[in-house]
């Protein structure tokens, strides 16, 4: 065999240790931005709103996905929403065990196009597909124009 | 060779700029927004879509085609994104001719978008995994290194000075005065580049191009839509492309054979046999100077070790006989890696529709040439266009 599959350990093999040496600062984007600083100053979530066809998008962008139009127009919606789906995670991406199960939710909203992935704090018994949840806020002098603004959502 | 004929018909371009607040994905919508107007089409009417954007490791996302597919117009379309590093953004409308050429559809949307800014706290970081794990990384190098190794063993290959390939930075970046789109346009000197700091002898900062944030977009039509849209349809009537080694150490450093023949491919699809003669204007790729004059030669738009007596003598110039990088290339309009290959190439387009404004060449051009290069000294691709 041309692989040596029988070897186990790393350090069997010479080896050089490498990695890309960078790391990244990425920007909100024009329409994040809105966004994220809406939320962080009045604590409200907003949506773009497409004047061509109509399409309301969460979150927001500066285009429209479905007609390709330019958007300047957006909106204040509320900030509770219907849970589309949810998970409960044992392990966080490098495969350590969390001290509790970590509860997932994509929350959708009225007739808007997309949705938020984010935390939820909602009993287990509550725990349902389709129940009324709504944003918990970090207060505003916490806010600093990011996801974690939103501490979780909790059930209604 | 049974190819169907394709056309630009339209395109877009977004400011170079060193940080942009768009996302990626914003500003591939701006270009490809751009392009759709000029055509006089919708998303709708596009049934297919290529981007080309160079290393994920820039933008820090991994499967950037895909995170870049919304803004591109490529939702639920046949979407694929190419790359070839640095001869991506010529790479990318060869891609789309290919889509067109070939029958499989009719209109094809071309987006190339980069943003480097994300990356700290320099690009060079992404760029050091490109080299070899094992014989070159361990000594920390940089692609202004083996650009230094090249630039030298030009210049001593045909007793060239530094002030000899400093013109070229000097052309383009007054060139790029007239570009909306610049980013480091400048009325430099000679005098200016020889004494900017010296990364790495014999290459000084203002001998390259910066990193930038930026798209551009064209539209491909097949003949019987490109006649009904305009009736100033720009015509790609050859292209080529070429990859040599990534064991760079083992090439001949004076000059880009892979851009030769990558030309050669181009040209002979193109029923090109004299380009120093035939090709009116010239977009060579020229992230450094130096770059300029080595791909004028690998083009076979003059003899080897001519391209920078040619550039002292004014025959790039604007006003020149061959005009070279009349929009200020990636030296002056910024390097935001694939969308300045296809900067390049609507440069070319522009100027045979004569409608590069304070920008155009004189004489009404006919036929021009856009090249990109990149990956590791290793790619070369060329797109040949006709009024």
């Amino acid at each position: 065999m041309s692989f040596k599959e029988t070897i186990q350990s790393n350090i069997q093999l010479s080896y050089f240790e490498g990695q890309i040496p960078v790391n990244y600062q990425y920007t909100l984007g024009v329409a994040g931005n809105k966004f994220f600083e809406t939320l962080k100053q009045k604590g409200e979530f907003i949506a773009s709103v497409c004047s061509h066809c109509g399409v309301k998008t969460i979150y927001p962008l500066i285009y429209c996905e479905e007609c390709f139009n330019p958007i300047d127009t957006y909106v204040s919606i509320e900030l509770e929403g219907e849970l589309y789906s949810f998970t409960k995670c044992y392990r966080d991406y490098q495969g350590n065990t969390y001290d509790e199960p970590h509860v997932i939710g994509l929350i959708r909203f009225d007739g808007i196009k997309g949705g938020i992935i984010h935390r939820l704090n909602i009993n287990e018994k509550d725990l349902k597909l389709g129940i009324r949840v709504k944003a918990k806020l970090k207060p505003t002098n916490k806010r600093t124009g990011g996801l974690d603004d939103i501490v979780c959502f909790e059930k209604v | 060779m049974g190819f169907r004929k394709v056309a630009i018909v339209g395109a877009g371009i977004t400011k170079f700029v060193r940080r942009a607040q768009e996302t990626g994905p914003e500003m591939s919508y701006l270009a490809s927004k751009m392009a759709l107007d000029q055509a006089g089409l919708k998303l709708k009417d596009v049934e297919m879509v290529t981007l080309g954007t160079a290393p994920d490791a820039f933008d820090g996302v991994h499967m950037k085609g895909e995170y870049l597919l919304s803004g591109a117009g490529g939702n639920n379309k046949p979407y694929i994104r190419n790359f070839v590093g640095g001869g991506t953004g010529v790479f990318a409308p060869i891609h789309g001719w290919m889509h067109v050429a070939s029958g499989a559809c009719d209109v094809c949307l071309v987006v190339c978008s980069e943003k480097m800014s994300s990356c700290h706290p320099h690009p060079q970081g992404a760029f050091l995994t490109i080299f070899d794990h094992t014989t070159e990384q361990p000594l920390k190098p940089t692609l202004i290194w083996i650009f230094a190794l090249e630039m030298r063993r030009y210049m001593e290959t045909y007793g060239l000075t530094k002030e000899d390939i400093a013109r070229v930075a000097v052309k383009n970046k007054n060139n790029a005065l007239d570009h909306p789109s610049a980013q480091v346009a400048e009325a430099v000197t000679i005098e200016d580049i020889l004494n900017s700091e010296v990364l790495a002898e014999p290459v000084h900062r203002l001998d390259i191009s910066p990193a930038s944030d930026g798209a551009a977009a064209v539209v491909l039509a097949s003949e019987d839509v490109a006649k009904r849209l305009t009736d100033k349809p720009v015509w790609i009537d050859g292209v080529g492309w070429n990859l040599d080694t990534a064991y760079w150490a083992t090439k001949d450093l004076y000059y880009p054979r892979y851009v030769e023949k990558a030309a050669r491919m181009a040209y002979e699809m193109a029923g090109i046999t004299e380009p120093h003669k035939e090709i009116q204007v010239a977009e060579p790729y020229d992230p450094f100077d130096y770059k300029e004059l080595h791909h004028m030669e690998g083009l076979l738009l003059c003899e080897r070790g001519e391209a920078a007596r040619l550039t002292a003598e004014g025959y790039t110039a604007r006003t020149g006989n061959l005009p070279t990088c009349p929009s200020g290339g990636a030296l002056g309009v910024g390097n935001p890696i694939a969308a300045t290959g296809l900067m390049k190439v609507i440069e070319i387009f522009l100027q045979l529709r004569e409608e590069a404004g304070k920008r155009q060449v004189p004489g009404k051009p006919r036929v021009g040439v856009a090249q990109a290069w990149g990956d590791l000294m290793q790619v070369g691709t060329v797109i040949v266009l006709r009024r």
